[in-house]
């Protein structure tokens, strides 16, 4: 009679850890979608390395919040500054300025690509960006106008080194 | 009720990520892709769509089946068959000349030529980038359950990058 009742004792508390963990692994499932969720459709943090978009950002660990609503259900506008997947390389990611957009018509002047003045439009679907660090970035002017689909978000405030309001305006392609 | 639909909204933001990351299911539409999908006239093919290859592995492989958004239209998304990767040089039938695909591109084609807007004839090479999953299975309706294999038209690859100039031959089903 004892043994019945330590046996079924044991099995009880079996059940109470396993609905206990099923009901903690469900919790934990739950929040990380909803992570997911919110930094894939709403606000992500991102750090910029490399110096392609100097003075606007330093490129020695800069910390920005993007936004992944405009990309998506909005509008690019040319002066936003965006965070795209890297065309040359998928696994990657590049911070760059919108410059123009589709319809628009893009000058490239005769650089070390070329050495006669070249004109384009932004095909449909398509953004031309730049960094804003011209003479250290390679962007649209090496491979060419770059698929909506692939921008990830427009990044909004900066948060380190200098909190601020980023300025997703053409003034810094004007004062080119 | 009350308690299903507080369920479904607990579950919703989980079953998002599972569809964008893992998993997820899409009704074909159109002939470009035929006989492979939508073979039946009637019928709209349902596959399965894994994420994982491209997303967390970045294995893009030749003769996958891939859906993509479409580079022209950033809400549309295309199944075409990956003929070429980056590096290769791919026979353009259209404009009857070899094609270097750029890094970080591939080549595209419906197997249903006749049918299908893919790098022939509207988009040209197609960043590795707007890949969004690969087709494994075709999951409804019940008598066109298979698993769509990887396959690509020998004549069409000139030069693989892999090595160098290599003799064409049939690659069936790897």
């Amino acid at each position: 009679m004892a043994a019945g009742g330590s046996w079924s004792r044991y099995q009880q508390r079996i059940k109470s850890w396993m609905s206990a963990a099923t009901e903690n692994t469900s919790l934990f499932l739950h929040t990380l979608s909803c992570f997911y969720v919110f930094s894939r459709y709403g606000l992500f943090v991102s750090k910029v390395t490399g110096p392609s978009m100097l003075p606007t950002f330093g490129g020695q660990g800069d910390f920005v919040i993007a936004e992944a609503v405009t990309p998506m259900w909005g509008q690019l506008k040319p002066g936003d500054v965006v965070i795209c997947t890297r065309p040359v390389d998928p696994a990657e990611s590049i911070i760059k300025r919108v410059v123009a957009v589709e319809g628009e018509e893009v000058v490239l002047y005769p650089d070390r690509e070329s050495s006669e003045v070249r004109r384009l439009t932004v095909p449909p679907g398509h953004v031309w960006i730049q960094g804003d660090n011209l003479t250290q970035s390679l962007d649209s002017r090496q491979y060419g106008p770059v698929p909506k689909a692939l921008v990830r978000g427009r990044v909004v405030f900066q948060v380190f080194p200098k909190p601020g309001w980023v300025d997703n305006s053409m003034e810094v392609v004007r004062r080119w | 009720m009350g308690g299903f639909l507080r369920q479904l909204v607990y579950w919703l933001p989980a079953g998002i990520a599972l569809t964008d990351t893992v998993v997820s299911v899409l009704l074909v539409d159109g002939q470009s892709m035929w006989p492979t999908l939508n073979e039946d006239p009637y019928f709209a093919d349902l596959v399965l769509v894994e994420k994982i290859s491209y997303k967390w592995n970045h294995k893009y492989q030749r003769g996958d089946v891939a859906v993509l958004w479409a580079p022209d239209q950033p809400h549309q998304q295309l199944v075409k068959r990956i003929i070429a990767l980056e590096h290769d040089i791919v026979w353009d039938s259209d404009r009857g000349k070899p094609t270097k695909i750029p890094q970080g591109q591939c080549w595209l084609e419906g197997d249903n030529p006749e049918a299908s807007g893919d790098s022939r004839n509207m988009y040209g090479p197609v960043h590795l980038g707007l890949l969004e999953g690969r087709v494994t299975h075709v999951i409804w309706p019940p008598w066109r359950i298979s698993s769509v294999r990887r396959w690509y038209p020998a004549d069409r690859l000139i030069v693989e990058d892999s090595g160098g100039a290599r003799a064409l031959k049939d690659h069936e089903g790897i």
